[in-house]
């Protein structure tokens, strides 16, 4: 076990607009102050960093981001990026450039693509597992491009291109991480070789050891002699005592459930057809867990899941911020290095998980660690 | 009349011009045929400090100019945008590189951050070499086919309220269907290009066309030909110009500043970096050129000489005079119909800060004109 206390990096989440799976929502799908506040709550709340979401229709990451920037000093930025939409050389210039401006605060987060459907939205017709052959090919290109000055040349499968010589470099020649997302064994593979941080959704303490061994075996086949940092993501629901959290829960429930939930669902329903099952390991990994039981584990809850047809991080950890912050501590124990998450009520929520439950996890973080040392 | 433009350009790097130029690295951040990049190639107080000169100067917008070792302009823009208050953002963008639907979406984003303050500059790239380091293998023709494709995409991805399909010779998309669009006509496209081509998906596609500065007589036959292209699709077409003015008290003075502007860049022409030859197969240069070569100076002050030097790469041509001369020879494009006027100098940030006054005399010049027009017509 390589795992270092001192690393343990807390991720939240930002949107545009005010909305939610229980907050539906039908003005600008651009906010611009409300992005800056939900930003500058994550800043407020000692998050370490926000992911910034990709979809084929939403708000384009890159100008997100480089607003947010703007708006906050120091937090950390997870842009999500899709392989495919942009040639690489031009990519690895806007994270550069992007990473110069805000002085060193942005990394990427690398997400294939799972479903068809989606893909061809933005003009991408290859198979899921030529998408992932071209994801390598791709972050070579990246890796390169922000590592070693031109000029260079690739003749690839899915890219070709001559004396490339890029003239802007991550902010201070630093390591710019990438971050990877995917559950199939094409996306094993290929994540495996690249990623500085292999992203999972919340799936129970076995099924998410199950994915941590996959991942190290095959950084292991790759020739890595450590496997990537590993985050899991969550959507924690808070209340002052477990009792309460877990009233919270069922209202939530039945929220999504209910004539609110069902507008959202229609609005999803427009750019996810739903009545199919998903197409991405990864949700079919969810709804395989919700499947055995709604309580896993210490507190986490899948109904939520099923509600919203296993699409994305959809699972709850339900209880008092003390039982939360134990059972994220439960997946530390287990090799997981960084924990995102996020609410249903998505400003107010970021605001109390940095107040009530961050604190709690950063401390009893550095409690293991002081004891541990002292026992070994 | 439509109101005039002026446009000028940012760059994230000093450039130091009192320095000989014998340094080696060209840089693209700053692109200037004269003075040697000094500092960081992405200084963010310098890239603030030049927009907000700017604006300060009555500049309505600036270039951001790109190329296969440029930084990335949609950053760049939004940082000018934050730095400034009502300074708007010309940004190029080469398609070919982005998938329209995205790449209408970044644009459509970051209007919706600064509303109102966007315009994307298309150009399709004239040098082979340049498109290649980015691993864009297509002809010329074929590159000004796929523009035509990417447009139509791309504004559909800015229109459409319902998912759409395409089916192009370039581009196909199943279901697309964007959340975030700009009202319509609030993204306006410029287009750049020479070639017939560039004017048949030109005079389709844009609302401001731009062309480099050629005497007066190639200027008014390159907006009959882009009329002409425009007109089966029913657009009224905006013109712009792109010139290099050389300012000075005296005129003597400004032309003591051309030859030496002549001499470095000569001086730098024989020390080419490693991306020289950049833009030198695009019509537009050969047309550059090809004025430089018949003599050095044009109508009352278009001066070539330097095109000859960078073999007509980019906006090379200057005005040269006075800040009244200068101002008069611009207001000879506004009488052709040019409406939007793209000024840059060779030291970017105190060339932005004299245009000042130039803008002012040409706004009044144009003013004068248009009421002296009118007096005419109520004789």
């Amino acid at each position: 076990m390589t795992y270092d206390y001192d690393d343990i990096e807390l991720l939240g989440m930002i949107g545009t607009a005010d909305a939610s799976e229980i907050r539906p929502h039908d003005g600008p799908i651009i906010n611009p102050d409300y992005t800056a506040r939900f930003a500058k709550a994550h800043e407020d709340g000692g998050f370490d960093r926000v992911l910034i979401g990709y979809g084929s229709g939403w708000s384009e990451g890159t100008q997100v981001a480089a607003y947010v920037a703007q708006h906050t000093e120091r937090l950390g930025l997870l842009v999500a990026h899709r392989p495919g939409v942009v040639h690489p050389t031009l990519a690895s210039r806007t994270f550069s450039t992007m990473d110069q401006f805000s002085q060193g605060r942005v990394a990427v987060h690398i997400i294939t693509g799972g479903t068809d459907s989606e893909q061809r939205r933005e003009g991408d017709y290859l198979t899921h597992d030529e998408r992932y052959a071209r994801t390598d090919e791709y972050l070579q290109i990246l890796r390169g491009a922000w590592d070693e000055p031109g000029p260079r040349d690739y003749d690839g499968t899915y890219y070709r291109f001559e004396g490339f010589t890029p003239q802007v470099f991550p902010y201070q020649d630093r390591h710019l991480d990438l971050f990877f997302g995917g559950s199939s064994p094409a996306a094993y593979a290929v994540g495996s070789k690249h990623a500085d941080t292999y992203m999972l959704w919340g799936e129970p303490l076995k099924e998410t050891g199950e994915q941590i061994a996959s991942v190290a075996e095959q950084a292991a086949a790759a020739g890595r002699a450590e496997r990537p940092r590993i985050s899991v993501s969550f959507r924690p629901i808070l209340g002052r005592t477990d009792e309460e959290a877990w009233e919270r829960a069922h209202s939530i429930l039945d929220t999504i459930n209910g004539e609110v939930g069902k507008q959202f669902r229609q609005q999803v329903a427009k750019l996810h057809p739903q009545g199919q099952a998903p197409q991405n390991a990864g949700s079919q990994r969810l709804l395989a867990a919700a499947e055995k039981g709604d309580l896993h584990d210490r507190c986490l809850w899948t109904p939520t899941t099923k509600a919203v047809g296993g699409g994305g991080n959809s699972t709850a950890l339900v209880g008092s911020p003390e039982t939360v912050a134990a059972a994220i501590l439960d997946y530390v124990e287990i090799g997981v290095n960084t924990v995102l998450i996020r609410g249903y009520e998505p400003l107010q929520d970021a605001i109390d998980y940095g107040k009530h439950l961050l604190p709690l996890v950063r401390q009893e973080v550095a409690h293991r660690k002081a004891t541990r040392a002292v026992a070994v | 009349m439509t109101e005039l433009e002026f446009i000028g350009i940012t760059a994230t790097q000093r450039v130091d011009t009192a320095t000989s130029a014998t340094n080696g690295s060209f840089g693209m951040a700053t692109h200037t045929e004269i003075g040697v990049p000094v500092g960081p190639p992405v200084n963010k107080e310098f890239a603030a400090e030049l927009a907000q000169a700017h604006e300060a100067s009555g500049f309505d917008r600036v270039l951001i100019a790109h190329s296969s070792a440029s930084i990335d302009g949609f950053v760049l823009a939004d940082q000018t945008l934050e730095a400034t208050e009502k300074l708007k953002v010309l940004l190029a963008h080469r398609p070919g590189f982005w998938a329209p639907t995205i790449a209408a979406r970044a644009y459509a984003t970051l209007n919706a951050f600064h509303p109102g303050r966007v315009a994307m500059h298309v150009i399709t790239g004239g040098d082979d070499a340049d498109q290649q380091r980015d691993g864009d293998y297509l002809t010329k023709e074929e590159r000004y086919r796929r523009t035509d494709d990417f447009l139509t995409v791309l504004r559909k991805e800015w229109e459409s309220d319902q998912p759409f399909d395409h089916d192009g010779e370039f581009y196909k998309v199943t279901g697309a269907h964007a959340s975030v669009r700009p009202e319509p006509g609030q993204i306006p496209i410029y287009f750049g290009g020479a070639s017939e081509d560039a004017i048949r998906v030109g005079g389709k596609h844009a609302d401001a066309y731009a062309f480099w500065g050629e005497p007066l007589d190639g200027i008014r036959q390159r907006i009959a030909e882009v009329q002409a292209a425009a007109a089966p699709y029913g657009r009224k077409t905006r013109f712009s110009v792109s010139l290099r003015p050389i300012v000075a008290e005296t005129e003597e003075e400004a032309w003591a500043q051309a030859d030496a502007i002549l001499a470095a860049a000569q001086a730098k022409a024989g020390n080419p970096g490693p991306l020289s030859g950049f833009g030198k197969n695009a019509v537009g240069s050969q047309r550059l050129v090809a004025v430089a070569e018949q003599s050095d100076v044009h109508d009352k002050r278009l001066w070539t000489a330097l095109a000859k030097v960078t073999g007509g790469a980019g906006n090379s041509t200057s005005l040269v005079g006075t800040y009244e001369q200068v101002a008069e020879g611009l207001l000879d494009y506004v009488d052709l119909g040019v409406t939007t006027l793209l000024i840059r100098g060779f030291d970017p940030l105190e060339d932005a800060k004299k245009y000042g006054r130039v803008i002012e005399l040409v706004r009044a010049g144009a003013q004068l004109k248009a009421e002296d027009r009118r007096a005419a017509l109520a004789g």
